[in-house]
């Protein structure tokens, strides 16, 4: 079992309360990252990341030099034009920033691959609808197979380089939606399994000292065990060439979105041709 | 090195225009997307190629043309701009803004300047385009088509002291467009192209520039004197023929714009761009088993046979082959007969 | 190997609709008693003894043979221990459960007897498998999972066994991706239910129901392969047929007799677990059959014998006997009442083969030959290019020039820039006028011949011999420079022995100026002001942004402006262009051809003072006071850096060609454009009025 990371809003009293914690936290103004980040640390707990969810384009937001000794995530709903954001890029590449672009729209799919070959970690957020298959299928292409030097694409990366044969790859931690390691409290401490759930008030533990003991709790068990949320349902999901790289991260209000099976059954090809270019040991030794 | 077509918008219809078909053709607005940008850029890095020409039409005329640069910039390739230099206020003034802080040695512009009296341009135009050198002159050559024998270029010397252009001209020989009736320079006036061109020496040396041959020349329309002074100024020259391997917005190439239709292929079908560029050549050596060069001469020109000279444009092959009856290689009848240019009933 | 199968009991928790064993009467004990599980052991013993190569593989088959107990298994451990203790290195032990009984108490004897996997069977499927009376599929799913969950928790692994069956056939390539998505490792073995009069037809698949399910499977599973590599039959088929590589189960095989054998719970010996299952080719009790007995008995004979006989009568023609060796016997025996027919289930292997498995690969079954599959490939391959990150180009390395200098005398070494070299120019007229037999040798170096052509003071420009006298320039050195007290050109002069002070006046022989086919290009203005930013290091030039703005004001105030210079220079926007087109002697009477000069303090500011016009000059690093010339106007820069840092104060060191390390704070930013151009201002009121005279050195020459 590994040790939590508690996803939490920016607030003293709730980190005081937690001690020696590992902790994500999220704020929406880029300005607050580093006090946040700071008011983590002298709180007790151990900071992990911070996530920036701005409403802002990357063109239109700052890059601060206090950054620098933090972990960013950068979510933002778009790019912005080349020319506005060229000057920041040196600064993004020095410092640990990710930046999270959603995929609802062609042009920013597009911005995606423009970042990453210019040398900017990236992910796409994929489990959000609308989901555009066909340009996610050539982003996902390029991520993996791509022949020039780029920064990772994630989550395609992150499957292809730990994918092996006979084995699976849940990719939602890079999203901190992964339910065996992430947790989403709100400022009263209540805990939920996922962003979506936090902020509909879907709680699954009143309190932060019930993680301690989340292997007792019988739904936290279905959540975290794809074989008896899916297979013994007979799901949709269990029939699907490419459960192994997705383990049903598409999953939303219990039925997969349209298109899926055949975009991760392509992500699957892709990342064995990447293996297998790559000379990896495809067999997982048991 | 690989040209790359922004868009099919021009801002200029000069007479002697041998991309004018490829425009013709092309949709209305065709400009080139940012995914297919990518994927070019992608695809020549992986070419071991560093440098790229933006060609069009007008490729200042793309809407994101100085996102474009930027990004070129970006990812550490060298650029060249082949422009007329005629744009509005506003995308001047985004130059000026985002492009003038560019390295000169990474950013060029060939600046295509028409004689002000032999082509008349609107005095807007000829505004604009003083303007953009006033603006870029340190990042520009004058580039200068050649498609009548009593040419004239005075002006450009004096384009390039009072805008601080750099010391070079590339001249370029219009081309005819096999089955299209425009101006070109036939092989029977090249000599008087050469013997032109020589006239302006002193002009040259007294202002230290270096004219440039683009392809097409034959070496034997110079004289061993022209060829000694231009060797002296300019170093090396090519007398070369393509291929130079355009690559349109819609990721479809060929070899260069007065073989447009002939042969049309898609960058997606090769993995680099040296194949790309073999399989033009390729073509290219079946057309000359045809017919070697331009002269008759060529059949058995040494300076051919060893390489140092190509015997002029292909694209003046194809055209002898017109007004023939369906005589040559599959590869070359069945292109005519594609576009409809071939004498077969 | 020997493989035995072996039954400790035939009871069951589970009720799978297919089971032979639910089905079977059964007669005699159910459970194997401790005193028979103890012979066994004696039994494997003495059987290994006398084959000293043989290994022994005993799979725990049931009924559900964790029904046991953990202290069942404990005990055949110790027996083992006990009765074993020569050849217990070559006993194996697997087991084949339903893993609903499975808990972490059996973990430790699971891991003494060496049982790391357990063959298991699932079945998406509703109500195939179920636990109790009622088939209750979902009662035994939970149940599975729960003793599949302890069994990974404890670092074991599971291995799946599909029975398929007539509810199977639906949906072939669902079930595929369902089991191969749900084992650790996407293995899985397919086996049909038989079509035996004991099963119910509703059931029951024919065997060409059968090969068309695994061959809609098949065709999936080839070009993955690499993906599942263990999908059965596919695997042993592929390594037989395509890879040469026979790999024969035991109804394949036609070696059974030798190594298969059973022992069911009432120690009854039989040929395999089928055979036990349907209580034929019984061999024996193991109360008082030895095992070498049992694998000589008549029933193991007549398998045996069986071989020959198929061999030439039904299978005489078949072109895959050897890999199938007229398939399993109870088959046979089954469908045709004797053992000496063939297997019914041929159809299933011909069929698959020819039909699927020979046509997809591309490889045709020949007997006797070895073959190599293709390794699978993907279409569209690209040539493969290994995947690094990105990496930004280094910077380019910076290489600063250095320079020596040689002190001695008459041939004179000229160090420095051109600026120095006219100074040196001047204090050479000088020295010749005051002596005209004072005369030198200039050591020649290109950019200094053409200052020095025609010089009075030379007598050559030329190569010294070895052991020549050689005086160096380099003023920078000398103690009074160093400490601001001298002048650089008074340092000079003093250097060649002139009486100090003397005036500054420069000289240079060459008196042609500028091409006037040149000057006549240029579009002048009433007033034109010369330019020259550059100063051969970065640390005295004012920033490029800064010039332009200064010429953009002059050209809004009237002023033309010209920028000569070398053509590496970076050209100022809106000056007239002349760059890298003029020769040094051309470019020092440059200024003599405009109104005033605008210049760092660089060769321009002493071209200036050459032709006698005025000059405003930029000053950083270095001090006017040391350099500039009387009736110009300086605008000293006071340096932002700390005073004892030498800069270029000192002569050109190694940081000569690099920017200054103050960036943006560097001190020629200091400056101001508009005491600039009142400066100017001030200085073309003060000279307008005076009239230079014609034969003054410098002399602008009449347009």
């Amino acid at each position: 079992m590994s040790s939590p990371n508690l996803v939490c809003p920016h607030n003293r009293k709730l980190f005081d309360s937690l001690g020696r914690q590992l902790i994500t936290v999220r704020v929406k103004d880029p300005e607050q990252a580093f006090v946040a980040a700071r008011n983590v640390r002298e709180s007790g707990n151990r900071l992990f990341s911070v996530i920036v969810d701005t409403d802002h384009s990357l063109e239109e937001i700052d890059i601060p030099d206090d950054w620098g000794g933090i972990s960013v995530a950068l979510f933002i709903p778009r790019m912005g034009r080349f020319r506005s954001i060229r000057r920041k890029l040196e600064r993004i590449r020095r410092m640990k920033i990710r930046v999270y672009l959603p995929c609802d729209d062609p042009e920013n799919i597009t911005s995606l691959q423009v970042l990453s070959s210019v040398g900017v970690s990236v992910a796409s957020r994929i489990i959000q609808g609308p989901h555009l298959w066909e340009p996610l299928l050539d982003l996902m292409t390029f991520a993996i197979l791509g022949p020039a030097p780029h920064s990772p694409i994630d989550p395609f990366v992150f499957v292809a380089d730990n994918f092996e044969t006979g084995g699976s790859v849940d990719w939602r931690g890079i999203y901190f939606e992964d339910p065996k390691e992430f947790f989403h409290l709100d400022d009263k401490g209540r805990v939920a399994l996922s962003h979506h759930e936090l902020i509909n008030e879907d709680f699954i533990f009143d309190d932060p000292s019930d993680i301690d003991i989340r292997e007792e709790n019988p739904e936290y068990r279905l959540r975290t065990d794809p074989r008896e949320r899916f297979f013994l349902t007979d799901h949709p999901c269990s029939r699907c060439p490419g459960w192994r790289v997705c383990m049903g991260a598409f999953v939303q209000n219990g039925a997969p979105p349209e298109g899926c099976s055949e975009f991760a059954a392509e992500l699957l090809e892709v990342v064995e041709q990447y293996r297998g270019m790559r000379g990896a040991p495809m067999e997982k030794r048991s | 090195m690989a040209n790359l077509l922004l868009t099919t918008r021009c801002v200029r219809s000069c007479p002697y225009c041998f991309a004018r078909k490829e425009m013709e053709n092309s949709p209305e607005g065709d400009t080139l997307s940012w995914e297919n940008l990518l994927y070019v850029v992608d695809f020549l890095e992986a070419s071991s190629a560093r440098h790229i020409s933006l060609l069009g039409g007008e490729p200042t005329l793309h809407p994101d043309f100085v996102d474009i640069i930027l990004y070129l910039m970006e990812r550490r390739f060298h650029v060249t701009v082949f422009t007329s230099g005629i744009m509005s206020e506003k995308k001047l003034e985004e130059f000026s803004e985002h492009l003038t802080s560019i390295a000169i040695e990474n950013l060029n512009f060939v600046v295509n300047v028409n004689n002000p009296e032999q082509t008349p341009a609107s005095e807007k135009e000829t505004e604009q385009l003083h303007k953009f050198l006033s603006v870029m002159g340190p990042w520009c050559a004058a580039g200068f088509n050649i498609y009548r024998t009593d040419f004239e270029i005075d002006f450009i010397f004096d384009l390039i002291g009072r805008f601080g252009m750099k010391r070079h001209v590339r001249f370029g020989l219009a081309s005819p467009i096999p089955g299209v009736d425009n101006l070109y320079i036939s092989p029977d006036d090249m000599k008087d192209v050469a013997a032109r061109l020589y006239s302006y020496r002193p002009q040259f040396d007294r202002s230290r520039v270096s004219p440039g041959l683009d392809c097409g020349f034959p070496m034997c329309a110079f004289t061993d004197e022209q060829l000694g002074w231009l060797f002296r100024v300019s170093g090396p020259v090519r007398f070369g023929c393509g291929p130079a391997v355009d690559i349109m917005p819609d990721l479809s190439i060929y070899a260069c714009f007065p073989l447009s239709t002939l042969h049309k292929r898609s960058v997606l079908e090769f993995n680099t761009l040296q194949e790309a560029a073999d399989f033009y050549m390729d073509l290219n050596r079946k057309i000359r088993t045809e017919l070697a060069g331009i002269f008759d001469e060529c059949d058995s020109c040494r300076h051919r046979e060893e390489g140092r000279c190509s015997g002029g444009g292909v694209c003046h092959l194809m055209n002898s082959f017109m007004d023939e009856a369906p005589v040559r290689l599959m590869e070359i009848e069945s292109e005519l007969a594609k576009s409809r240019l071939s004498s077969q009933p | 190997m020997t493989t035995m199968i072996f039954k400790p009991t035939e009871a069951c928790n589970g009720n799978c609709i297919y089971c032979d064993v639910v089905r079977k009467e059964v007669t005699g004990d159910n459970t194997l008693s401790l005193e028979r599980l103890e012979l066994l052991f004696v039994r494997i013993n003495e059987f290994l003894e006398a084959r000293p190569q043989e290994r022994f593989q005993l799979i725990w088959h049931g009924g559900e043979p964790l029904i046991l107990g953990p202290d069942y298994y404990e005990k055949a451990y110790r027996f083992q221990e006990t009765h074993c203790a020569d050849t217990k290195g070559r006993i194996s032990h697997e087991i084949q459960s339903n893993m609903t009984l499975f808990s972490p108490k059996f973990v430790e004897i699971f891991k003494k007897l060496g049982i790391t996997k357990v063959s298991t069977s699932y079945d998406p499927i509703p109500n195939i498998r179920g636990l109790g009376k009622t088939i209750d599929s979902e009662a035994y799913n939970k149940n599975f999972l729960k003793g599949i969950r302890a069994l990974e928790e404890a670092g074991l692994n599971w291995a799946m066994i599909y029975v398929v069956t007539r509810f199977s056939l639906e949906k072939p390539l669902d079930l595929f991706y369902f089991l191969t998505n749900f084992t650790p490792d996407g293995s899985v073995m397919f086996n049909p239910v038989y079509f035996f009069e004991r099963q119910p037809m509703d059931l029951a698949i024919t065997p060409d129901e059968f090969v068309d399910f695994l061959g809609e499977i098949f065709k999936v599973w080839w070009p993955h392969r690499d993906r599942y590599p263990t999908i059965q039959p596919f695997y042993s088929l592929v390594r037989t047929i395509v890879e040469g590589q026979p790999s024969l189960i035991c109804g394949e095989s036609g070696a059974c007799a030798d190594t298969h054998i059973s022992l069911g719970p009432s120690g009854t010996l039989s040929q395999c677990g089928r055979s036990s299952d349907w209580n034929l080719i019984k061999l024996g009790s193991l109360d008082d059959t030895t095992l070498e007995e049992a694998f000589a008995a008549e029933g193991k004979q007549t398998l045996r014998d069986r071989q020959s006989v198929v061999c030439e009568g039904d299978c005489a023609v078949c072109r895959f006997w050897d890999i199938c060796h007229g398939g399993c016997p109870l088959d046979a025996m089954a469908d045709t009442g004797s053992f000496m027919n063939k297997s019914p289930l041929c159809v299933v292997k011909r069929r698959f083969i020819e039909e699927y498995l020979e046509p997809i690969t591309g490889v045709r079954y020949e007997p006797g030959e070895k073959k190599e599959a293709a390794a699978p490939s993907h279409p569209g391959t690209r040539p493969p290019r290994p995947m690094r990150p990105y990496m930004p180009p280094p910077p380019p390395e910076r290489i600063t020039p250095g320079f020596r200098a040689a002190v001695d005398d008459v041939w004179i070494n000229p160090i420095g820039g051109l600026g120095d070299a006219l100074m040196l120019s001047g204090v050479l007229k000088a020295a010749v006028d005051q002596d005209p037999k004072r005369t030198f040798k200039l050591i020649a170096r290109s950019q200094f011949v053409s200052v020095f052509s025609g010089h009075p003071a030379l007598t050559e420009i030329g190569h010294p011999e070895p052991g020549s006298a050689v005086i160096a320039t380099a003023y920078w050195d000398d103690p009074d420079f160093r400490s601001g007290q001298m002048r650089a050109f008074q340092v000079l002069a003093r250097l060649f022995g002139l009486p100090t002070p003397v005036e500054e006046r420069l000289y240079l022989a060459d008196n042609r100026g500028p091409d006037p086919a040149l000057i006549d290009r240029i579009p002048l203005r009433d007033k034109n002001i010369l330019i020259a930013p550059s100063a051969g290091t970065p640390r005295k030039e004012m920033p490029y942004d800064m010039w332009e703005e200064l010429v953009r004001r002059l050209i809004d105030e009237g002023f033309g402006v010209i920028q000569p210079g070398t053509a590496a220079s970076r050209h100022i926007r809106g000056a007239y262009n002349l760059r890298g087109i003029l020769s040094v002697p051309e470019a020092a009477r440059l200024p003599g051809h405009v109104d005033a000069v605008i210049t760092s303090a660089s060769f321009f500011m002493h071209a200036a003072h050459l032709c006698g016009t005025p000059a405003v000059v930029l000053w950083g690093p270095t001090d006017h006071r040391q350099y500039g010339y009387e009736g110009q106007a300086h605008l000293q820069a006071h340096r932002t850096c700390d005073p004892e840092t030498p800069c270029i104060r000192s002569g050109r060191g190694p940081g000569y060609g690099t920017p200054c390390p103050m960036g943006p704070d560097h001190c020629m930013r200091r400056h101001d454009i508009n005491a600039i151009f009142s400066s100017l201002i001030e200085i073309l009121e003060k000279t307008k009025n005076i009239r230079r005279p014609a034969n003054a050195p410098g002399s602008r020459p009449a347009r």
